[in-house]
């Protein structure tokens, strides 16, 4: 079709016009996606740390995520006055500081432990009250009894503290959700820990957006959703981002030809440079990845964390699904909590007979670096795992991508692998996902509770969590059904 | 390191402003509606990536 020049530009114009409007009904709603900022309750958390206090230089920017901080309610700790926070800031100061004169709670069942590491134990006081006042009175410089009644008192009376200063050793888990944004369970199952979890004794570590960078951008080539919904038992719903494996390259741009990856040197292709657990142990001043994988690591370094467990999701036709992959110090614990998986039998509400929980444990490669099961192994103290579990929206099998792909796991594609073997394990519904992260948890904690020794020998005791859903109970309630509704 | 990123940014995004005035520039010369409509379509990612909005 000849054109003359005023139809041309009429043309044109229109055209310009349509992909104006396009571009920016579209850039509004990837603007949305990327600020939208997903809602996590947090009424039983005692501290929110940020990763730049671990990472400076993250500090203001999109990836400075939370880490959620829940203290046993019977964990024994130093009531002081906050004047005196920076003399006690640390174990040291504590045990010698001269002069200081300590009470002690007589029903406290760490009292012995407590007393042992101050200089002055003054033992015989009845009840925490009495320590309360001494350390306001002043008659008292350093009171020891249970986290549950200084928080109370903190809570109270702006003038008291608790100590930085560890009185009493305690074990601590770190749980990772939202490593890969487009493996929902991990997060999911990070946040039933997070608004549920009642920590008895010990440390309880969450982070729920471990790369916060990935959820402000959605996979390329993926047509993925930019969100899914969970129904609460209200019948509210709550909203939850479905982003990337990768750091948003707003962040973190160009790729090189090639990654390679500090300190190991091992090289890996381009796009693994954006990816957080090809990043570990990170680097302060590395690139904007290897600086959150840097907090990670030092959040356990720093908070000396007995154990870690990252949650993930792999495609149905990717061999290490339902699976817990192990640094080699924690196989005993991987093999024991395999163990009490496969041995777990109940009946579901609609009388589906749950008769174990198949789950694999795999080593992690001596040679494979970057990953949190290698280096956070090598690089701290700390137990480290990975599990999986099987994802339908990450795999390349499926047909249309939406957001009942992501919950309910159902494809006719996914359908047909299956019938024909060619999966290592068929996609389920988030529910079972959710609940076998769950119970791979806290089958992990119970492995640990056996011995309650850290790997370097040191015998710490329990770790006791309560109030987690079973795998039973998510199965049959819903994974939404434990969420709280949004405030 | 982080001086060297934002140079490359700085001309990534130049690159980026100039390919789309290339575009618009070609979907007004060019007299094929077929050609128009596809300059429109590609002008859309450049100019969410220009804003760095995707």
């Amino acid at each position: 079709m000849k054109l003359t020049k005023k139809t041309n530009l009429i043309i044109t114009s229109c055209i310009l016009v349509v992909a104006i409007v396009v571009g920016i009904v579209t850039g509004i709603e990837f603007y949305d996606f990327s600020n939208y900022d997903t809602y996590f309750y947090t009424g039983n958390v005692d501290e929110i740390q940020k990763y730049s206090q671990y990472s400076p230089l993250l500090k203001g920017t999109v990836g400075d995520s939370n880490i959620y901080v829940m203290h046993g309610s019977e964990n024994t700790v130093a009531l002081i006055k906050a004047e005196d926070a920076q003399t006690y800031a640390s174990v040291e100061s504590l045990n010698n500081h001269d002069g200081a004169i300590v009470v002690a709670v007589s029903d406290s069942d760490q009292m012995t432990a407590a007393s042992a590491t101050v200089t002055k134990p003054v033992n015989g006081l009845a009840d925490a009250n009495q320590v309360i006042n001494a350390v306001k009175s002043g008659s008292a410089t350093v009171g020891i009894l249970r986290y549950e009644d200084a928080k109370k008192a903190v809570e109270e009376d702006e003038t008291l503290a608790i100590a930085q200063a560890e009185v009493e050793k305690v074990p601590s888990l770190l749980i990772l959700g939202g490593t890969h944004a487009n493996e929902p369970s991990g997060q999911i199952t990070a946040t039933l820990f997070l608004e549920n979890a009642d920590v008895q004794r010990g440390t309880l570590y969450i982070t729920t957006e471990t790369n916060r960078s990935a959820y402000t951008h959605s996979q390329p080539q993926e047509a993925s959703p930019f969100y899914y919904e969970l129904e609460t038992a209200s019948g509210s719903t709550r909203t939850f981002k479905f982003g990337s494996r990768a750091t948003n390259t707003n962040q973190q741009w160009p790729n090189p030809d090639i990654y390679t990856h500090s300190p190991s040197g091992q090289q890996l292709s381009s796009s693994e440079v954006r990816n957080i657990n090809r990043a570990y142990p990170g680097s302060v001043d590395g690139n904007y990845t290897e600086r959150v994988a840097y907090a990670i690591t030092q959040c356990v370094l720093q908070n000396d964390i007995s154990m870690v467990i990252d949650l993930h999701e792999a495609s149905p036709e990717y061999i290490t699904i339902n699976a817990i992959v192990y640094h080699q110090d924690a196989g005993y614990l991987a093999a024991s909590a395999q163990l009490a998986m496969e041995l777990y039998v109940e009946t579901a509400a609609d009388g589906t007979f749950i008769n174990g929980v198949e789950i694999k444990t795999d080593a992690s490669p001596t040679e494979l670096h970057g990953l949190t099961h290698r280096e956070l192994g090598d690089f701290t103290n700390a137990y480290v795992f990975l599990a999986e579990s099987s994802n339908a929206s990450q795999g390349k099998l499926r047909g249309k991508f939406t957001s009942d792909l992501i919950i309910t796991g159902e494809d006719k594609f996914y359908e047909w692998a299956d019938q024909l073997g060619l999966l290592y394990a068929a996609p389920v519904h988030i529910n079972e996902r959710v609940a076998r992260h769950t119970i791979t948890v806290t089958s992990i904690v119970d492995a640990f509770n056996n011995s309650g020794t850290t790997r370097l020998g040191e015998n710490v005791g329990q770790l006791v969590i309560n109030n987690v859903p079973s795998y039973v109970e998510i199965y049959d309630n819903g994974v939404g059904y434990y969420l709280h509704d949004v405030e | 390191m982080a001086v060297y990123y934002t140079i490359l940014t700085v001309i990534y995004l130049a690159l980026v402003a100039i390919l789309s005035v290339f575009i618009v520039w070609n979907v007004f010369k060019t007299r094929k509606i077929t050609d128009k409509v596809i300059g429109a379509i590609a002008l859309i990612m450049f100019v969410l990536r220009l804003f760095l909005i995707k």
